[in-house]
């Protein structure tokens, strides 16, 4: 089973897209803000990360750029999300692909495949 | 000695002495001192008298000699002595003399007297016979009267015509037979009637009159100016016994006179310089204008040259000048600058015209010079008028159509600045930073900011007091001996390094709440620079300041107020997102778990309306994008033809109530857009064209294409747009009357629009009330 980060602050958007990972066969582990992801990405490395950009205490674009400069996290596929429709918003991120709000749940499906796709 | 009375021829013998007695010509014999010795009978006929042996012949009163004009040559001058006197023995010599006034020739010859050894001068009076006879002397003379172009009237004394000549028969219209015989007086006007009396008076005197001008009349009763000629006749015996009369017909002559008057009076009193000069450049007239432009009199001027009139650095004028006038040509209102006799310059118009003699040769050239100091004073005036105006009408449209206050300001110093004359203007302005403090603006005009960069901002003394608190303007001609002036420590005056000031003014700046928001002030080191005129311009630029102020604070406070506006609407449509990305999210999940029919169906409704409100939230994302100006596109080429056909496709399968009908020609038409943004645009468009026409079946969707330009319409048949909906259709929030009761925010034709501008296309609109509209836009085509 597959281990998926999802960052995400809204509660009811962290809700639904747990339901629809844990529906996919990810396990599943969610956090509603950078600090909270930080502490535990530094102890347990996952297969993939969903994050949105605007948190409340970061931006998921700074967050990106360091896991893609450290040794360990460097390989993790990472999707970045935001309401701001403007893919340009994640460009020098390092992600592996950005997901514009709101998105339809097959979308959503077919931007994790083809992240995960791309790596192997 | 005894004179003898017996012919010539009488008697056979007869002494030399008995033959000089005899001889039909005059002769005497007198010594040197004019002692007569001997005369004859012809002599004593001349002189009327017997004239004795030893009489002095300067005695013999009646023996007058005359000169060439008829005139009697006194004793004194007599030619007898000048012959007496002379040591010539013969001299020949032509005089008159006799009471007939006779030609002779007087002969001399010198003579010894045998017995006493004295001298004696012999005189022969040898008369003047003409060489031609009478008759032809007399013919030769009809015919000069007969042909003269005088016409010539000879009358009697009691003034009936005796003759009339040919030039007679012309002047008068009469015919000889006519008038012979008649009285003079029927050629005189009745008023002239006493000139008669006083010719015949003159004539009977012997006295002839000459160029008498008066008025005769012609037979028609026309009034013939003429100049008389009137001549005693006399008869052979000397008597008087009529007139000839030589008249001249005037009219032309006075004609020309009359004119001549006339041009001298106007040359003569003309306000203009009308001088005339020769071809050297010689002053050669010169009239009373002349002399009180120039200063000069005529006497000063006349034969000096022209140059004296012209200012030494243009004198080339002068050359150029005589050069056209030689070749014939005129000079006309050429404006330059003479000189006056007290040296001062003055600009004069002139004109100048080749002057030419009766054989056409030109002699000279006429000038007319006209002072022009007023005129250039007065288009000088006019001039500075109208760049007042100027001034006064871009300062007006300047500050009225711009909203940003520090623009506004300075317009308005720079323009007063310029109107008043100041050598420096400054504005203080009261105004709110952002937190709501007050605080002062200044702009300068004529000045640098140095010039007040370490001067404080102008304090409540008394100079300045009546100004900021709105009191009214001050206008002083010199300040520093105002009684407000000095009164304040530490500079009493100005402080150092101020730029100096003795005409103050200065304008309040009142708002329309009546609340003083600045003070335009004014100075110059000159005193009484500033007049009431300026006063009043600047305070009517004043009062317009003030009202730009007040819009262009109201505009700031929109301004921000509309910014905030759209912040809030991004930030709330972003907020709104977030939630609905799950609602629809769940909607998903059931729409996949849920079997039952019905159930579907309401959930598809539901998801339907999901959507409806994505789109909501976005055209209002985007509108707050547009406004704050950073709505984004990227460009990608792609078939504009395809993307056509596949909305047409999606749409045919939402809209069931609607056909849509392409139109989209065989050829794939690429374009450089940014494809996403454009299928918005045609959403958009073709979404209205279905909401707004309700009761139709059908919409268009057309694609065309010419040598500049890619064009795409969407054509509806439904209720259509009034004119002044069709120009107000893209504006934001803008929603047609007709449209009450159909939903929307009014967003969708203005993103539309911002869509093709920023493309370079156009968005346009075709419609009529009733019949349906087409939305089209021009794409520019890329080659």
């Amino acid at each position: 089973m597959k281990k998926v980060y999802l960052v995400e602050d809204d509660y009811g958007l962290r809700d639904l897209m747990s339901v629809l990972l844990i529906h996919k066969n990810f396990e599943v582990q969610a956090f509603p803000n950078a600090t909270s992801f930080t502490k535990t990405i530094n102890k347990e490395i996952p297969d993939l990360i969903l994050m949105d950009i605007m948190l409340p205490d970061g931006n998921g674009v700074d967050l990106c750029k360091n896991l893609r400069d450290a040794r360990e996290t460097k390989e993790i596929p990472i999707l970045l999300m935001s309401a701001h429709a403007n893919p340009s918003i994640a460009d020098g991120s390092g992600a592996d692909a950005f997901l514009p709000k709101p998105f339809d749940v097959e979308e959503l499906y077919q931007c994790i495949e083809t992240v995960l796709e791309a790596r192997l | 000695m005894k004179s003898t009375e017996s012919p010539l021829s009488s008697a056979p013998s007869f002494s030399v002495e008995q033959l000089l007695k005899e001889l039909p010509v005059p002769l005497f014999t007198c010594n040197r001192q004019g002692i007569l010795h001997l005369s004859n009978t012809a002599f004593d006929e001349l002189c009327e008298l017997k004239a004795l042996p030893g009489t002095s012949v300067f005695e013999i009163k009646t023996l007058k000699f005359f000169d060439g004009n008829g005139r009697r040559i006194s004793s004194e001058n007599s030619p007898l002595l000048e012959i007496l006197h002379s040591r010539n023995p013969v001299i020949n010599k032509q005089v008159k003399a006799g009471p007939k006034n006779q030609s002779f020739l007087l002969s001399t010859s010198f003579s010894l007297k045998a017995d006493q050894g004295e001298q004696l001068v012999n005189f022969c009076l040898i008369p003047n016979y003409s060489t031609e006879s009478e008759e032809i002397k007399n013919a030769r003379l009809s015919a000069i009267v007969e042909y003269s172009n005088d016409a010539i009237i000879s009358k009697d004394l009691n003034g009936h015509i005796t003759s009339w000549n040919k030039a007679a028969e012309k002047l008068f219209k009469y015919t000889e037979e006519e008038v012979i015989g008649k009285h003079i007086s029927l050629l005189f006007p009745e008023d002239r009637l006493k000139d008669e009396r006083m010719i015949l008076d003159t004539i009977k005197r012997g006295e002839q009159i000459k160029h008498f001008e008066t008025i005769r009349l012609d037979k028609t009763g026309k009034e013939i100016p003429l100049s008389l000629t009137i001549s005693p006749i006399k008869d052979s015996a000397g008597r008087i016994i009529g007139a000839s009369k030589v008249a001249r017909e005037i009219s032309e002559r006075l004609e020309s006179e009359k004119k001549q008057a006339h041009l001298s009076a106007i040359v003569e009193h003309s306000d203009d310089a009308i001088i005339s000069k020769d071809l050297n450049g010689t002053i050669t007239s010169w009239n009373h204008g002349a002399s009180k432009i120039f200063g000069y009199s005529e006497e000063e001027v006349l034969g000096k040259p022209i140059t004296l009139l012209i200012p030494a650095e243009r004198l080339q004028e002068e050359d150029l000048i005589l050069k056209k006038i030689k070749s014939g040509e005129k000079i006309q209102h050429f404006e330059t600058v003479r000189v006056t006799k007290v040296g001062k310059e003055i600009p004069v118009s002139l004109s100048v015209s080749p002057i030419k003699n009766l054989q056409g040769a030109i002699i000279g050239a006429s000038k007319i010079a006209r002072n022009i100091e007023e005129q250039i004073r007065f288009r000088k005036k006019i001039k500075a008028y109208n760049v007042k105006l100027n001034i006064l009408n871009s300062v007006g449209r300047d500050i009225s159509s711009n909203l940003d206050v520090q623009t506004v300001i300075q317009k308005v110093t720079d323009a007063c600045t310029k109107l008043s004359g100041a050598k420096f203007g400054a504005f203080f302005y009261n105004t709110e930073n952002g937190n709501g403090e007050s605080m002062m603006l200044y702009t300068l005009s004529g000045a640098p900011k140095e010039a007040f960069e370490n001067l404080g901002m102008p304090r409540h003394t008394a100079v300045f007091q009546s100004t900021f608190t709105g009191q009214g303007a001050v206008r002083i001609d010199d300040i520093t001996s105002d009684a407000r002036y000095g009164q304040n420590y530490p500079f009493n005056g100005m402080p150092p390094g101020h730029l100096k000031v003795v005409s103050y003014m200065a304008i309040p700046v009142i708002s329309s709440s009546g609340k003083v928001t600045g003070g335009l002030l004014f100075g110059h080191p000159e005193k009484g620079v500033f007049q009431e005129e300026h006063e009043m311009m600047i305070k009517s630029i004043a009062a317009q300041a003030a009202i730009a102020l007040d819009n262009s604070r109201l505009f700031e406070r929109v301004k921000s107020l509309s910014e905030k506006k759209d912040e809030f609407i991004a930030l709330a449509s972003h907020e709104l997102k977030t939630p609905l990305t799950t609602v629809k999210g769940y909607l998903q999940i059931l729409e996949k778990k849920i079997e039952e029919p019905s159930s579907r169906l309401f959930l598809s409704k539901a998801l339907e309306q999901a959507d409806r409100l994505h789109t909501l939230i976005e055209d209002l994302l985007n509108m707050s994008r547009i406004e704050a100006g950073k709505l984004e596109f990227h460009y990608e080429e792609f078939d504009l033809r395809e993307m056509l056909l596949d909305l047409a496709e999606t749409f045919s399968h939402s809209a069931s109530t609607h056909q849509i009908i392409t139109n989209l020609g065989e050829n794939p038409v690429i374009v450089k857009a940014d494809k996403q943004r454009l299928e918005q645009a045609l959403i958009n468009l073709l979404s209205n064209a279905v909401k707004y026409s309700p009761t139709a079946q059908k919409v268009h969707l057309n694609l065309s294409v010419n040598d500049e330009n890619i064009r795409v319409g969407v054509r509806d048949e439904g209720i259509g747009l009034t004119e002044e909906e069709q120009k107000q259709v893209f504006s934001r929030f803008y929603r047609a009357e007709s449209t009450k009761g159909i939903n929307g925010l009014g967003l969708g034709l203005y993103l539309t629009k911002q869509i093709i501008d920023a493309h370079h296309g156009q968005l346009a609109v075709e419609s009529k009330v009733g019949a349906g509209s087409e939305f089209y836009f021009m794409l520019p085509r890329i080659c």
